[in-house]
């Protein structure tokens, strides 16, 4: 019992999270399959079940052009945060940082600590590699994401086409179609929105309590753990 | 003991959460596969 209790201490944040993903799915799923169904009585086709309608493209691209977008999200914001700066925000390193420290500020190799993970304490290539591993990640998902938007949406589109007996596209043509890029920059346009506000917002901004934000009495162009300069 | 004393404070694992990590992880590469093969195959 004390077990499991410290499990969800230990864990709470990203447990819920995952919950909220799942109950949003879910309802997308749900939502997303009533909405094709009249789509598709509209045009006197043929409706799907809830089950066909969770394998189809059709669905399928609905789910990854927004995933991509998040991916990216974190991906520029990792990248930009190296070297850019928001003076007074929680989302940014201090004026005065260096953009990519040296091996002591990044307690690497013979500066590792002892409670490192063994790739930072064994330096070099395993440092570096754990050294861009967020990033990379990150990277490597929105890549994947976006690639099945791209799979997807290029069905999904000839689904269309077809119902409205016009000609399918190849995959390197749909790639080059209006509603490949207004999918993909409609959630891209809202990514790159909230990381703006949330680094220009936290600089005046406060919710006491929340690791997202400085504390209540901290000057307004401090940024975190930094003095008032 | 928990499992988080058992594991000590050295490993970075703490309770369960490496689980979580490696669990989630999969789950999202999953359903991107899954989601590949739905397109390819024209579902």
């Amino acid at each position: 019992m004390a077990s499991r209790r410290s499990f969800w201490r230990e864990n709470a944040l990203t447990i819920a999270f995952i919950l909220l993903f799942v109950l949003a799915l879910v309802a997308q799923a749900w939502s997303g399959w009533l909405d094709f169904n009249e789509e598709q009585q509209t045009h006197h086709q043929a409706t799907y079940t809830l089950g066909r309608y969770l394998v189809s493209s059709e669905f399928g691209v609905d789910v990854m052009e927004n995933w991509q977008s998040e991916f990216l999200q974190f991906a520029s914001f990792i990248a930009l945060a190296i070297w850019l700066r928001q003076r007074g925000s929680t989302e940014s390193k201090k004026l005065d940082e260096p953009s990519v420290p040296g091996d002591e500020d990044a307690k690497v190799g013979a500066y590792a600590v002892d409670d490192s993970p063994k790739w930072a304490k064994a330096g070099g290539w395993r440092a570096a590699m754990l050294g861009n591993s967020l990033l990379a990640v990150m990277v490597f998902f929105w890549l994947a994401t976006w690639g099945t938007q791209s799979v997807t949406g290029w069905r999904a589109y000839d689904h269309d086409q077809q119902d409205h007996k016009e000609s399918t596209v190849s995959y390197g043509k749909y790639l080059a179609t209006p509603e490949f890029w207004n999918r993909s920059m409609q959630n891209w346009q809202s990514e790159f929105l909230a990381v703006a506000s949330m680094s220009v917002f936290s600089v005046y901004l406060r919710q006491r309590g929340s690791s997202q934000s400085k504390p209540v009495g901290a000057p307004h162009l401090a940024g975190t753990g930094e003095d008032s300069g | 003991m928990t499992a988080s004393e058992r594991s000590g404070p050295g490993d970075g694992r703490g309770t369960g959460t490496w689980p979580l990590f490696v669990g989630w992880m999969l789950l999202l590469l999953a359903l991107i596969v899954f989601y590949v093969i739905v397109g390819i195959a024209n579902g």
